[in-house]
């Protein structure tokens, strides 16, 4: 049994939760950008991540070869999320299309906000559990000491 | 009887220290994926644990229970002790809540398994 791994599963939940801060933040950032890269508005995006399943010998150890840490979580991908432009009348914006209507991101403030909460505390959990690893580690050094 | 280094003492102790650090692997992945779409939460099961040290410790038979160990041990390797939990979701508060009490849990064993091995040192002192 390697403790070492618990720190790697904890790092990894915590790299997970700062995407999805990192994120939030660029979507409420860009929650008025109706000019993006491509001269598109922007859309918002959000993190999916799953979880590095490997419950039997087996597939750990061909999870060790990828480089992986099994139960560890990790990011699958950044998606753009599928919802329409939110649409408002501003016929004097640059942006304005013939009719008038400018297309502004539709980026839900309360679930960035919800989002932001929860994944910190989670993070938080996160380096609870990192700590407690690391304490044990530490107790592990006084097997057989004097008391 | 202290009769050798090698006892039954130290071969549970070093059982019931694997199955602390494997809860906690556990503890720490399944709060790790407690954002991850589709993940159901593991534990490690306390029943196989106490069926494990049940057998171990009901037997007088020093051969017999070298095998148990032995078998005991092979559970870690096949992931036997880990079984599915009962939530359908990661619930933050019982995992930390876990995590904490497997640490203490954890120091438990080591203080023990130190006041055993201050023993054998009084014996090997001859007392003094």
């Amino acid at each position: 049994m390697a403790i070492n791994s618990i720190f790697g599963i904890s790092a990894s939940g915590m790299s997970v939760e700062m995407t999805r801060v990192d994120v939030a933040t660029r979507n409420i950032a860009n929650s008025h950008a109706t000019r993006g890269v491509d001269g598109k508005s922007y859309v918002p995006l959000k993190v999916v991540s799953t979880a590095i399943a490997a419950q039997n010998f087996q597939s750990q150890l061909a999870a060790f070869a990828n480089g992986e840490i099994p139960g560890a979580a990790k990011i699958q991908e950044i998606v753009e999320l599928n919802v329409a432009p939110r649409m408002v009348h501003e016929p004097g914006h640059p942006d304005a299309d013939a009719q008038g209507n400018v297309a502004y991101p539709n980026v839900d403030l309360l679930t960035e906000m919800l989002t932001l909460t929860e994944a910190s505390r989670v993070y938080e959990a996160n380096v609870q559990a990192f700590n407690a690893a690391k304490s044990m580690a530490m107790r592990t050094l006084d097997i057989g000491g004097h008391k | 009887m202290l009769d050798s280094t090698g006892s039954v003492t130290s071969d549970i102790v070093k059982l019931a220290l694997d199955t602390s650090v494997l809860r906690q692997t556990v503890y720490a992945s399944n709060i790790a994926n407690t954002s991850s779409a589709g993940f159901k939460p593991s534990e490690v099961s306390f029943e196989r644990q106490m069926e494990m040290l049940a057998k171990v410790l009901t037997t007088s038979d020093d051969s017999q229970q070298a095998s148990l160990i032995a078998g005991a041990r092979a559970l870690f390797t096949s992931g036997a002790m880990i079984t599915p939990s009962a939530d359908e979701h990661v619930q933050l508060d019982k995992e930390v809540a876990g995590v904490a009490e497997n640490y203490v849990h954890y120091q438990a064993l080591i203080t023990g398994y130190g006041k055993y091995l201050a023993q054998l040192r009084t014996a090997i002192g001859g007392g003094q």
